[in-house]
């Protein structure tokens, strides 16, 4: 355990560090006052475009920290040969990947905590009466994020090219969102083949839907509904996509 | 071969994830299933997203999992389309203070026009997200009171009252619009003030509505009750409203006096 967290540690500090993480940080900073200049677009309902774009910018730069330090972090330490000064110390390697990975999501999650007390603030400022449904944002978009990362991370070991493995990240990212419609559409096919086909491709790609909160704020759906089962089955997901890391990192030649 | 630790782990882990999938099934409900079925039916009543020009635009928005945000765009879309000038050719060669003046925006070209679109700009908004309740008191009132088009405004009311959950502590708001609207297509003046009055009095009502009222006061020669609503709206701080109703006040005290 303790030299799953040095490893966590070590990533988060090397994550600040990053002027990536920086340019991202600010420039989410920057589209959540932009938001605050949309808003008087608005007419009356300066409140609500300034919730849903601060609650999308923040994830969207979120998404890109997370994806991007996922999928580089593994490869340049591989390209370099870094690597090494881990791996030569008796620690199994599935230690390392969830080191990794723990650390990836520390980092994106100060990040994002970061940029919501900013943005929280600046509603607050506006005279927004803050109500459970914002905490809920935060929740669900955070788990969406740790899920995310984890699949970048599995495509990261499992592919050579920093660049396949954020096309692949992200389409998994779009593809996440599309579920509800790929189920309606699974419901429409009458070809047997095809028709099991896209639901076996449902249930294989994780469906970001359910974690969708931010979306559904004025909907009247609780909450509570369908998220204790969910929070379950982000950490089950994020679980299989570290394990099929670790075995394949098992079997990589570094 | 050597069964490992993290061979273990991944078969529970893939159990949890298909028997959690499983359960979630049942239990999630995507909110706006019933607005995404109306987009996609590929017959019936025109329920698809009416406006074709935006509609990649639209659709990118629903799959990519922003759709309150694209809902919002469409809705800051309608506030500029409305907001500036629609002239049709034989109005731009009307003078200016002939022109049709409505309650919204009181700048030299604002409001002056036929806004043929809006309904459709509007039907695109609460089609994206059928819970923007502010989106069917607006455009409602707009088309029938600003813009003379009353059956316009009812078949948005009428879109919301079939769509919004009446559940809604504000649901009722739609069943009164639609009452005072079509009083006015009676010609039952006092009946559509009586609702337009309740109207006025809920919270979220766009100022706008409380304007038509001031005006429709001024022109029946109410002046006193116009000019507190006057004083309402001046006192929203609405910037859109704020220099108009200062007119407006100082000119029903004139009267008043």
């Amino acid at each position: 355990m303790k030299r799953i967290l040095a490893i966590s540690y070590y990533t988060f500090r090397q994550n600040v560090r990053n002027r990536v993480y920086y340019v991202l940080f600010i420039f989410t900073l920057i589209m959540v006052f932009v938001s605050m200049l949309l808003s008087v677009l608005g007419g009356e309902q300066p409140m609500r475009i300034l919730l849903d774009f601060g609650l999308v910018s923040i994830e969207f730069f979120a998404l890109l920290i997370a994806i991007f330090t996922s999928v580089t972090t593994i490869t340049e330490e591989v390209e370099s040969k870094t690597i090494y000064l881990i791996l030569i110390k008796p620690i199994p390697r599935w230690y390392y990947i969830l080191g990794r990975y723990t650390g990836i999501l520390l980092s994106v999650w100060t990040s994002m905590l970061l940029m919501y007390a900013f943005h929280f603030l600046m509603l607050t400022l506006q005279g927004w009466h803050p109500g459970p449904d914002y905490l809920y944002a935060v929740i669900s978009s955070s788990l969406k994020i740790a899920i995310i990362s984890a699949v970048a991370i599995f495509f990261s070991v499992f592919s050579t090219s920093t660049a396949s493995s954020l096309v692949f990240s992200v389409f998994i990212w779009i593809a996440g969102h599309f579920s509800t419609e790929i189920n309606f559409l699974t419901g429409k096919m009458e070809f047997l083949p095809a028709k099991y086909s896209v639901k076996i491709l449902y249930y294989v790609i994780p469906n970001l839907q359910y974690f969708n909160w931010r979306d559904f704020l004025s909907t009247g759906v609780s909450f509570f509904r369908w998220m204790p089962v969910a929070v379950v089955y982000a950490v089950a997901y994020i679980g299989v996509f570290m394990c099929l890391s670790s075995v394949l990192f098992e079997k990589k030649e570094v | 071969m050597k069964i490992k630790i993290v061979h273990v782990l991944l078969c529970v882990f893939a159990l949890t994830v298909a028997t959690s999938s499983f359960i979630l099934d049942g239990l999630f409900t995507y909110p706006y299933s019933k607005a995404n079925a109306d987009i996609t039916a590929l017959s019936g009543p025109a329920r698809k997203l009416p406006v074709e020009k935006y509609l990649l635009f639209d659709i990118t928005g629903i799959v990519l999992g922003v759709r309150r945000l694209t809902a919002n765009m469409a809705w800051i879309h309608v506030l500029q389309y409305y907001g500036s000038a629609d002239l049709s050719d034989s109005e731009k060669k009307q003078p200016e203070e002939t022109r049709g003046h409505h309650n919204h925006k009181h700048g030299s070209l604002y409001g002056a026009g036929k806004y043929y679109d809006l309904l459709k700009f509007c039907q695109r908004v609460v089609r994206l997200d059928p819970f923007f309740h502010y989106v069917y008191l607006y455009g409602s009132a707009s088309m029938a009171w600003n813009l003379e088009r009353p059956d316009e405004g009812l078949s948005l009311l009428q879109e919301g009252i079939e769509n919004y959950p009446s559940t809604r502590p504000d649901y009722w708001q739609l069943h009164l619009f639609k009452l005072a609207i079509i009083y006015k297509k009676l010609d039952r003046y006092a009946d559509m003030v009586s609702h337009l009055e309740s109207a006025v009095q809920q919270p979220g009502r766009p100022v706008m509505v409380v304007a038509i009222l001031a005006n429709i006061y001024k022109k029946t020669q109410n002046y006193e009750r116009a000019l507190a609503l006057w004083h309402d709206i001046y006192n929203t701080g609405d910037a859109d409203y704020r220099e108009y109703a200062a007119q407006q006040i100082q000119f029903l005290e004139t009267v008043t006096e």
